[in-house]
């Protein structure tokens, strides 16, 4: 009970977290459909174990923490782009600066 | 003329003088570099950026070609600061990219001179070639030599985004994407134990699949 609730909650946090910063509509509504489908088999192990035995996977809840898994790294995904965003902001702003204060010696100022 | 510095100071005087004889604006953009690379430019007379944190190498020529465009450059050279390019060889290179009319004159080191290549680093450049071939379908013969000319219409139209090393791939994915128009041109590499010691190791190869894998993730998601 207590480990259905906990991955419920991180399902759920992922499918909202997926949702926000996902921009490509394919991808995030198939993310919430995937998170929607975890939660369900959360609350219904008697049908995650039909579906992982499908997969090869012998326990239900092998098959959740796969799921678990997957949820991970997707969210590992998400923080890569956000910090990939943020160097490309922090690289405009270093490059607006060094742009701004180019320097060169008075004798030598003939680039036009 | 855009060139990237990071701890040359030891060097980069002697390579702008070298430069001067052959290119009137010289362009260097010191990143972020904890010796006097910046003030020796400077002296030489150079036009001088400075970084005030590390970037990278990519976003440091990135950071002199936007400069440079905002100056008027009709043509813009990207040359190593560590004096292992020929600088007889820029004016050539440029006529030979005004005659053909590409967009890009790309250095090749295996058409030319080049000097004192270690093994290792040749296994490792043609792994780059192979490598590069099958991502963008382009066919080189040297897929990351620091020697280009570009005409400003490339310039504007491609940005470094690859801050780091995997920007040499990123301008051939991108010639490979857009169609551009290219020439390889043939340039003298000499390896000194200074370039070599300086210079991209042969075990950032793999560092620069990765960097390149990140960007596609990044785009992706």
């Amino acid at each position: 009970m207590v480990l259905a609730v906990f991955l419920t909650l991180v399902f759920v946090f992922m499918a909202v977290y997926s949702f926000v910063f996902i921009r490509r509509n394919l991808i995030r509504y198939l993310s919430l459909v995937i998170y929607a489908a975890a939660i369900f088999f959360v609350w219904n192990p008697n049908a995650t174990t039909v579906i992982a035995n499908f997969w090869g996977v012998n326990r239900g809840i092998d098959f959740v923490l796969v799921l678990l898994s997957i949820a991970l790294m997707n969210g590992i995904l998400i923080c890569a782009k956000h910090i990939s965003s943020q160097h490309q902001q922090i690289t405009k702003i270093v490059r607006h600066m060094a742009i701004r204060d180019a320097r060169v010696l008075e004798d030598n100022d003939h680039l036009h | 003329m855009v060139i990237a510095a990071y701890n040359e100071a030891s060097v980069i005087a002697q390579t702008i003088a070298n430069l001067r004889e052959y290119v009137k604006h010289i362009i260097v953009v010191d990143d972020y570099s904890a010796d006097a690379t910046a003030e020796n430019a400077y002296h030489a007379g150079a036009y001088v950026l400075q970084h005030v944190i590390n970037l990278g190498q990519g976003s440091a020529l990135q950071t002199g070609i936007e400069y440079a465009l905002t100056q008027g450059a009709q043509y813009i050279v990207t040359f190593d600061a560590d004096g292992q390019h020929d600088a007889t060889e820029i004016l050539p290179m440029l006529l030979a990219l005004k005659e053909s009319q590409a967009d890009i004159a790309l250095g090749n080191r295996f058409m030319g001179k080049t000097q004192g290549m270690p093994l290792q680093r040749r296994i490792v450049l043609k792994l780059a070639v192979l490598f590069t071939q099958i991502t963008t379908g382009i066919k080189l013969t040297d897929a990351h030599n620091g020697f280009r000319v570009m005409t400003r219409q490339f310039c504007e139209s491609f940005q470094f985004r690859q801050n780091r090393m995997a920007h040499a791939s990123e301008i051939l994915n991108y010639i490979g994407r857009e169609k551009a128009k290219y020439i390889e041109f043939p340039v003298t590499i000499t390896y000194t134990e200074y370039s070599l010691l300086k210079g991209q190791k042969s075990s950032n190869g793999l560092r620069v699949l990765m960097e390149l894998l990140m960007g596609y993730v990044s785009k992706w998601s």
